[in-house]
C-alpha cells in the first residue's frame, strides 16, 4: 500500500538528515567557535586580533637582512610574520592598509601619509586623522577585498593581517596582482615591535620606528619589572563586554589580550584552565568557581554603561568574591576615543590600564593617561589628551580634571551641578543631567537664548559661594567648578561630593574641557565632533594666515575689565590671539600673566596695531578711541578698536571668536568670506540657535 | 509498556529540573541546593551566600529557561507535524527561525546596545510568519502545501537579509556576535524577568495546543477528510500553527536557534506511546523539557566550556531516535 | 422526520476557477434504502461530485441533502448526515485502528474537547459489529487493505452518519475484499443503520451487482441514469467504456459483462 512506502522513505530520510546535521554540526562548531581564526571570515575583531596559528607562531620571522653597502639601490629584504621574503628595490610611497592598528603603527612612524587606501574598518578607527580615514576602502579580511580597486589605487605595498579568516587567500590573490603583500600579526606585545621594525623598514622610517619602538619597550619593561616585583599575584579574568551583554561569558584566554592580563601581573585565570584555547566560553558557575580576585571585562567606549549596567542588575554576579570588593573593572576597547586595549602601538596603554587597576599601589607612578596623550600629541601628532579617557570599575569612573587631578565619580553620572562652561553642557547636549547651575548662567545671553529652561534650574551659589543646603538638596554625584575659590571647593568636598575643577590655560585646555565633558556627561562622540569642527575652523584661520611673515603679523592688544587690564601671554586669549595670525603685543612683557594691570605709557609704547575689549567690559571703543592720551597709537589712529561680541572663552565659540579676530587682523585676507554664514551655522549645529540671534554686535 | 513510558516521561520534568540544581562547577552541595530552595520558597531567600546566589539567580531560571524553551519547542513541532501531515516538518518551517534570525542580526549590528535583540528577534519572527501566512492564502488558499512552500521561500528571502546585515554590519566583532546567537544558548535567556516574559507567551499557547490535541489528529487525515469530519481545516490550522508560531518564536528570540528539539522528541514521543496526537502533544510537552534540560546539563557539566546547545541536542538525539526506530520499527515499516 | 428523496440533485454544473465544465446540469436523485452507484471513466467528474456533495465545493443548480440546501447546512451539521470513506489514504501517523475510528466522533465534539468513554463505547461497538474488534489496538499501517477499507466505514458509522458517500471504495481490493465491503453497504443499507449510500466505482460489473440505481457519467453529462435495467445499456456503456458489454441476467438481477 502507498503509504507504508512513504513511511519507510520518512525514517529512512529522518535518519539521513540526522547524520547531516551531526555532521555539519560538527564542521560548524570546528568552523565557526573552535578553531574561528583557520576558516571563518565572520569572526571579530576581538577575537581575531587574539588569534595566532600554528604557522605564525612557530615561524621565527621579523628580521630584517639590508644587502650589501656596494650595491647602488640597496634592496630592502623583510620576512613578514608568513616568514615569506618579500624583497623591495625602494622604500614604499604608496600603502595599502587593511586594518587600523597598522594604520595607526604608520602613523606613528610617521608614514601615515603614505597610505592610499584602507580596509572597511579603518574608517572607524577615531585615533587616525581625517585625511587617513577618508582614504577609498577596499574591503576586508572578512568580508573579502576588491582586488581590482587595489590594483587601481597602484600601491608599492598591501599591509594586512594574516594567520586567520580568508586573509591567506586574500594575500595569494593579491600577490597574483603582482603587488606585494606584508603580512602582519599580534600574538603578543612583542609582535608590535617586530611590527614596527618591518614597517620602518619598508618605508624607510627607520628612525622614526625605533624611537617608537623604544618609547614602548621602554613602557613595556618598566611594567613587567614592576609586576614582576608583586610576590601574591592577584587572580583574574578578561571577559568580552558584547558577548555578556548578550547574556554568554566568552573569556580571553592564549591571544594577546589574554596574555596582556598576564604581562600586567595577573595570573590570567582563563589561560591556566585553558591554555590552548582562544577564546573559551564558560558557565556562569564555573566564573564563580574559579572566584577570580579581578574580573575585567573589555567593551567599546560606547557600550561601557551598558555592560556596568548588565552586571548590576543581574543579581547572580553578586555571588563573586570580585563584585563584593568591587574589583570588576571595565577596559575600553577598541578605536573610539576613550578606547585603550587594542593591537597597534597603543597596546601598551592598555597593559598600563589593567597593570593600574591590578595594583594601584605598585604602579602608582604609571600615569598611563599622561603616557597615552603622550603618544598621541608626540607620535600620532592629534591633540588626544588626558582628559579623554577614564578608568572604570562597575562602581565608579576615575577621571583627571583640569587641575590634574584625579576624580572618582559614580560610573554614570546623571545629577550633576555645574558652574561654569555650562555653555559647552548645551553644546554637549547634556543638560538633562545637570540638575543645578550657576546663578550667573541665568544671565548669561547664549544660555537664555539657547536654553530658556535655564530659568526654572535651580541654582545652589556660583564658583564665588554656595549654598551647601541647597546644593544637598539638589542630591548631586559632582560639582563642577573652578579653582580658583577654595573654600568653596573645600565646602562641597566637605560633604562628600566629588568636585571636577575646571580652568584653562591654552587653546589645548579647552579641547581638553570638551573631552572631560564628554567622558564626564557620556556624550563622547558630540565632544570628539565638536572638537574636529574646531580643529576644522581653526585649520581654515591656519591655511590663511600661515603664509604671513613676522614682521607683517599685526600688533594686538586685548583689554580686560579697565583699559589698563591688559591680557598677558598666558592664557586662552592670548592662543586665539596667536592662532588668528595676531601678535600679542603684551605677552612679551608679561608671558606668565593672564591679565595684568599696567601703566597707561606701556600700552603707549607697545603701540597696538588692534585693540580688542572684553564683552563684559564697562567700557567701549569709543573711549579708547577718544582718549587723548592714546591718540598716538595705530589702532586709534587708524580706528581698528573692537569691542568682542560675546564669546564664551572656555567653549565651544572659542574657534568663531579665533575666525572673528582673524577677520578683524586681516580684513583683505578673508574679503571674500561670510563670516555670519560660517558662524551661523556652527551656532545652530552646536547651540541650536544661529549666531545672529545671540550676538547682536557682529562687530 | 506504553503507561510506564507515559509516567517516566511525566516524572521526567521535575525530576531533571531538580537534579539540574545539584549539577554545576561550582560546589554545592544536593542537601544545600534543597536547603536554598526551601528559604526561598519560605520567602526568606538569604542572599547573602554565593551559594545561594547562584542556585536561585543562575542555575534555576538557566534550567526554568531551557525547560521552558524544550517545551516550547516540542510543543510546536509535534502540533505542526500534525497539522502539515508531514514528519519532518520541524517548528521552523514557518519562517520564524530565519525571521527571528534576521531580527536578531539587525539588533546586533546596527542598534543600540539598549534594545533588547529577543524583542526585535519576535517582532520579524512574527512578521517573517505572517508574511509565509499571507502568501500561502494568497497563493493557495492556505493549503499545506503553499504554506510549506512559501516559508520555503521566506525563509530564503531573510536567510539572504541575514547575509546582507552581515556584510553591512559595521565591525567583525558583530558579526561574530551575531553568528554566536544562531548558535543558541539558553544562558542567554538566563534571568528571571525573560523566564517570566517567556512563560506567559509559551505556557498558554501550549495549553492552548494541549486543549486542541484531538482536534490535531482530525487535522491530520487530510483537508476533504477533516471536512468531512466536520471541521474547517484551513481556518483551523491556520490558528494552531499561529499559536504554535508564537511559541517558537518567543523560544528563538530568547535562546537563538536550538536545532533538532522540535523535530525529534515528537518522534521520540510517538516510538514510546503512538501516535495519537492525544498522546503525542501532552508527552511531547514534558518530554521536551526533560530533554532541552538534559542537553543543557551536559552542555554545562562536560567541560567547563559551554559547547553551543544546539550541537549537543543533535548529538543527543539522534541515537535516541535511531534506536527507538529499531525498537518500533514495525510500525513504521 | 422522513424525507424522500435524502439526495436531490438538480443541474448542478461546475468548473474549476471558470475553466471547462467538470460537471454539466447533473440531475438525480438518491432515495432513502437505495446505493446509488455512480459510474464513468477516469475524468468523468465522479470525485467531483462527492466533493459538492461534502461541502468542499460548491456548484450551480440545486444540491439538497436531507430536503434542506447543502450550502444552508453548516460543516458540522453535514458531517452528521454525510460520511465519507475516501479513496486516497495517505497515512502519514500509524494511529491506532480504535483512534482512528474514534475520530468519526469529531463532528459531535468542540474543538477542544475530547473524546469520553461513551464515544470509546460507541467505537468498540462499531468495530465489534464489524468483526475488527481484534485489530483495535493495531496500528493501521499494520492492517491490510480490505481491513483498512472496513476500518473507514466503521469511522463513518461511529460519526452516525446517516448517507454515506464512498469513493471507488473497491478499486484497489481483491475480488474477495470487494465483495465483503459491497456487501457489507448492502447490509447496513437493509439494517437501515444508513439511510443510502452513494458509491462511485470503475466496474460496470459491481455497480449491476450492488446497486440500486446507477448514475453513469461521461465528461461532466449524465450520460444515463436510473435501474441498473435501464441505466446499464449495452450500447450507451460501449460508447462511453470503448468496449462491449453483454447483459445477463443472474439471481434475479441485470448483470453486465465486459465481451472478450
Amino acid at each position: 500500500m502507498k503509504y507504508k512506502g512513504i513511511t519507510k522513505a520518512a525514517a529512512a530520510l529522518i535518519i539521513l538528515i540526522i547524520i547531516v546535521g551531526i555532521g555539519s554540526s560538527i564542521t560548524l562548531y570546528y568552523t565557526y567557535i573552535n578553531k574561528p581564526a583557520k576558516t571563518a571570515p565572520q569572526t571579530s575583531i576581538n577575537t581575531v586580533r587574539q588569534t595566532s596559528t600554528s604557522t605564525t607562531t612557530t615561524t621565527a620571522p621579523h628580521t630584517i637582512t639590508t644587502t650589501t653597502k656596494t650595491s647602488k639601490i640597496k634592496p630592502i629584504i623583510v620576512t613578514d610574520f608568513r616568514g615569506k621574503k618579500i624583497v623591495f628595490n625602494k622604500p614604499v610611497e604608496r600603502i595599502v592598509v587593511l586594518e587600523s592598528y597598522w594604520a595607526e603603527t604608520l602613523l606613528a612612524i610617521g608614514a601615515g601619509n603614505l597610505i592610499v587606501g584602507i580596509g572597511k574598518y579603518v574608517k572607524y578607527d577615531q585615533y587616525l586623522p581625517e585625511n587617513i580615514r577618508s582614504k577609498p576602502s577596499i574591503g576586508s579580511v572578512f568580508t573579502g577585498v576588491n582586488i581590482e580597486e587595489i590594483a587601481a589605487l597602484k600601491p608599492d605595498v598591501v599591509i594586512m593581517d594574516v594567520g586567520y579568516g580568508k586573509a591567506g587567500e586574500i594575500a595569494s590573490k593579491i600577490e597574483q596582482m603582482g603587488i606585494k603583500v606584508v603580512g602582519l600579526f599580534m600574538h603578543g606585545f612583542d609582535d608590535e615591535l617586530k611590527a614596527i621594525k618591518i614597517l620602518g623598514e619598508i618605508t624607510g622610517h627607520t628612525s622614526q620606528a625605533n624611537e617608537l619602538s623604544e618609547y614602548l619597550s621602554s613602557h613595556y619593561h618598566k611594567i613587567k619589572s614592576l609586576a614582576s616585583s608583586v610576590k601574591d599575584k592577584v587572580s583574574a579574568v578578561l571577559l568580552d563586554g558584547y558577548s555578556l551583554i548578550k547574556g554568554s561569558i566568552l573569556l580571553y584566554s592564549n591571544t594577546s589580550w589574554g596574555h596582556a592580563v598576564e604581562e600586567a601581573g595577573a595570573v590570567n585565570l582563563a589561560l591556566k584552565n585553558f591554555p590552548n584555547e582562544k577564546w573559551p566560553k564558560i558557565d556562569f558557575e564555573t566564573l564563580a568557581s574559579w572566584n577570580p580576585d579581578v574580573i575585567l571585562v573589555t567593551s567599546s567606549v560606547s557600550s561601557i554603561n551598558s555592560v556596568i549596567e548588565k552586571i548590576r542588575s543581574d543579581p547572580k554576579w553578586q555571588a563573586l568574591s570580585a563584585y563584593k570588593s568591587g574589583r570588576i573593572y571595565i577596559v575600553p576597547c577598541w578605536s573610539e576615543i576613550g578606547g585603550v586595549l587594542d593591537w597597534g602601538p597603543r597596546s601598551i596603554i592598555g597593559i598600563e590600564y589593567i597593570a593600574s587597576l591590578l595594583y594601584p599601589d605598585v604602579f602608582k607612578d604609571i600615569s598611563w593617561r599622561d603616557d597615552a596623550e603622550y603618544l598621541f600629541t608626540h607620535f600620532y601628532h592629534e591633540f588626544i589628551p588626558a582628559q579623554a579617557f577614564a578608568s572604570y570599575s562597575i562602581k565608579w569612573m576615575k577621571i583627571v580634571d583640569m587641575t590634574g587631578e584625579t576624580v572618582e565619580l559614580p560610573p554614570k553620572i546623571t545629577r550633576a551641578v555645574d558652574f561654569i562652561s555650562y555653555t559647552l553642557v548645551l553644546a554637549l547636549h547634556a543638560m538633562d543631567k545637570v540638575v543645578g547651575i550657576s546663578k550667573y548662567a541665568k544671565y548669561n545671553p547664549l544660555m537664555l537664548k539657547a536654553y530658556p529652561n535655564i530659568t526654572k534650574t535651580p541654582s545652589p551659589g556660583s564658583s564665588f559661594s554656595v549654598n551647601v543646603e541647597d546644593l544637598l538638596a539638589l542630591k548631586p554625584q559632582v560639582v563642577i567648578t573652578w579653582p580658583y575659590n577654595e573654600k568653596v571647593v573645600k565646602e562641597i568636598e566637605a560633604q562628600g561630593i566629588p568636585v571636577i575643577k575646571v580652568q584653562c590655560y591654552s587653546f589645548n585646555d579647552i579641547k581638553r574641557l570638551i573631552w572631560l565633558f564628554g567622558v564626564v556627561f557620556n556624550e563622547r562622540s558630540r565632544a570628539y565632533q565638536l572638537v574636529n569642527d574646531m580643529d576644522k575652523i581653526i585649520a581654515l584661520v591656519e591655511s590663511r594666515v600661515s603664509d604671513i611673515p613676522s614682521d607683517k603679523r599685526v600688533r594686538v592688544l586685548y583689554l580686560w575689565s579697565k583699559e589698563t587690564m591688559v591680557q598677558g601671554g598666558r592664557g586662552t586669549v592670548n592662543d586665539f590671539i596667536v592662532l588668528a595670525g595676531g601678535i600679542n603685543v603684551a605677552a612679551k612683557d608679561y608671558p606668565n600673566k593672564d591679565y595684568v594691570s599696567v601703566d597707561l605709557e606701556k600700552i603707549i609704547g607697545w603701540n597696538p596695531q588692534v585693540i580688542i575689549i572684553w564683552y563684559y567690559a564697562r567700557y567701549d571703543p569709543k573711549d579708547i578711541l577718544d582718549n587723548p592720551a592714546l591718540k598716538s597709537i595705530d589702532a586709534v589712529k587708524n580706528g581698528r578698536v573692537y569691542k568682542e561680541p560675546y564669546y564664551e572663552h572656555w567653549g565651544v565659540s572659542a574657534s568663531i571668536f579665533i575666525l572673528w579676530l582673524s577677520i578683524k587682523l586681516y580684513p583683505s585676507l578673508w574679503s571674500n568670506t561670510n563670516f555670519t554664514e560660517i558662524a551661523n551655522s556652527y551656532y545652530q549645529e552646536w547651540y541650536g540657535v544661529p549666531y545672529t540671534s545671540v550676538t547682536a554686535t557682529t562687530g | 509498556m506504553e503507561n510506564i513510558y507515559k509516567i517516566l516521561i511525566v516524572f521526567s520534568l521535575p525530576a531533571a529540573i531538580v537534579l539540574s540544581l545539584f549539577i554545576g562547577p561550582y560546589p554545592i552541595p544536593p542537601a544545600k541546593v534543597l536547603q536554598i530552595l526551601f528559604n526561598a520558597l519560605t520567602l526568606n531567600p538569604q542572599l547573602g551566600s554565593a551559594a545561594a546566589r547562584i542556585v536561585l539567580y543562575y542555575r534555576l531560571p538557566r534550567v526554568l529557561a531551557a525547560a521552558l524553551i524544550g517545551i516550547a519547542l516540542s510543543i510546536s513541532g509535534a502540533s505542526l507535524q500534525c497539522m502539515m501531515r508531514n514528519p519532518l516538518v520541524s517548528p521552523y518551517i514557518l519562517g520564524i527561525t530565519s525571521g527571528a534570525a534576521l531580527g536578531a542580526a539587525i539588533a546586533l549590528a546596527f542598534l543600540p546596545l539598549f534594545i533588547p535583540v529577543e524583542l526585535v528577534a519576535m517582532i520579524t519572527a512574527i512578521v517573517a510568519y505572517l508574511i509565509v501566512v499571507a502568501i500561502a492564502w494568497g497563493w493557495g488558499r492556505g493549503s499545506i502545501i503553499s504554506l510549506v512552500l512559501s516559508g520555503v521561500v521566506v525563509n530564503a528571502l531573510f536567510s539572504a537579509g541575514l547575509s546582507l546585515a552581515e556584510y553591512f554590519a559595521p565591525t567583525p566583532d558583530k558579526v561574530a556576535a551575531i553568528v554566536f546567537w544562531l548558535m543558541g544558548d539558553v544562558g542567554q535567556a538566563g534571568q528571571w524577568p525573560d523566564i517570566i516574559r517567556m512563560t506567559l507567551i509559551i505556557i498558554p499557547c501550549s495549553i492552548v495546543l494541549v486543549m486542541a490535541r484531538w482536534r490535531l489528529n482530525i487535522l491530520s487525515l487530510g483537508d476533504d477528510e477533516a471536512r468531512s469530519l466536520g471541521a474547517n481545516p484551513v481556518l483551523e490550522r491556520l490558528f494552531f500553527a499561529s499559536v504554535a508560531a508564537l511559541i517558537t518564536a518567543s523560544a528563538v528570540s530568547y535562546a537563538g536557534i536550538i536545532g533538532w528539539v522540535g523535530l525529534l522528541v515528537p518522534h521520540i514521543v510517538r516510538l514510546m506511546v503512538g501516535s495519537d496526537s492525544r498522546q503525542v502533544i501532552t508527552y511531547s510537552f514534558f518530554l521536551g523539557g526533560t530533554y532541552l534540560v538534559l542537553a543543557d546539563d551536559l552542555s554545562r557539566a562536560m567541560t567547563s566550556q559551554i559547547i553551543p546547545l544546539g550541537i549537543l541536542t543533535t548529538i543527543m538525539g539522534a541515537p535516541i531516535l535511531i534506536i527507538l526506530l529499531r525498537r518500533a520499527g514495525k510500525a513504521w515499516r | 422526520m422522513e424525507v424522500n428523496p435524502i439526495i436531490e440533485v438538480e443541474g448542478l454544473s461546475f468548473s474549476y476557477n471558470g475553466g471547462e465544465k467538470v460537471l454539466d446540469n447533473v440531475s438525480f436523485e438518491l432515495h432513502k434504502g437505495e446505493i446509488l452507484g455512480v459510474l464513468g471513466p477516469n475524468g468523468a467528474g465522479k470525485t467531483t461530485l462527492l466533493k459538492i456533495l461534502l461541502g468542499i465545493l460548491r456548484g450551480t443548480g440545486t444540491v439538497k441533502v436531507l430536503g434542506t440546501d447543502i450550502s444552508s447546512i453548516p460543516p458540522k451539521r453535514l458531517a452528521k448526515i454525510i460520511g465519507y470513506v475516501p479513496q486516497e489514504h495517505h497515512i502519514v501517523f500509524p494511529y491506532k485502528v480504535i483512534d482512528y475510528v474514534l475520530m468519526g466522533r469529531a463532528p459531535h465534539h468542540g474543538m477542544f474537547s475530547l473524546p469520553s468513554r461513551k464515544d470509546y463505547d460507541k467505537a468498540y461497538r462499531v468495530l465489534d459489529d464489524l468483526g475488527l474488534g481484534s485489530l483495535a489496538d493495531k496500528a493501521i499501517t499494520e492492517i491490510s487493505g480490505g481491513q483498512f477499507q472496513l476500518v473507514l466505514i466503521a469511522r463513518t458509522l461511529v460519526q452516525e452518519a446517516r448517507i454515506l458517500l464512498m469513493d471507488e471504495p473497491v478499486s484497489h481490493l481483491d475480488i474477495s475484499n470487494a465483495v465483503k465491503t459491497m456487501s457489507l453497504i448492502r447490509k447496513l443499507v437493509e439494517e437501515e443503520r444508513i439511510l443510502g449510500a452513494m458509491v462511485t466505482l470503475h466496474d460496470p460489473l459491481m455497480a449491476s451487482l450492488y446497486c440500486d440505481k446507477i448514475l453513469l457519467l461521461n465528461k461532466g453529462r449524465v450520460e444515463t441514469y436510473g435501474s441498473p435495467r435501464e441505466a446499464l445499456n449495452p450500447e450507451r456503456l460501449s460508447q462511453v467504456y470503448g468496449v462491449d458489454f453483454d447483459i445477463i441476467k443472474y439471481n434475479n438481477r441485470y448483470i453486465l459483462v465486459p465481451i472478450i
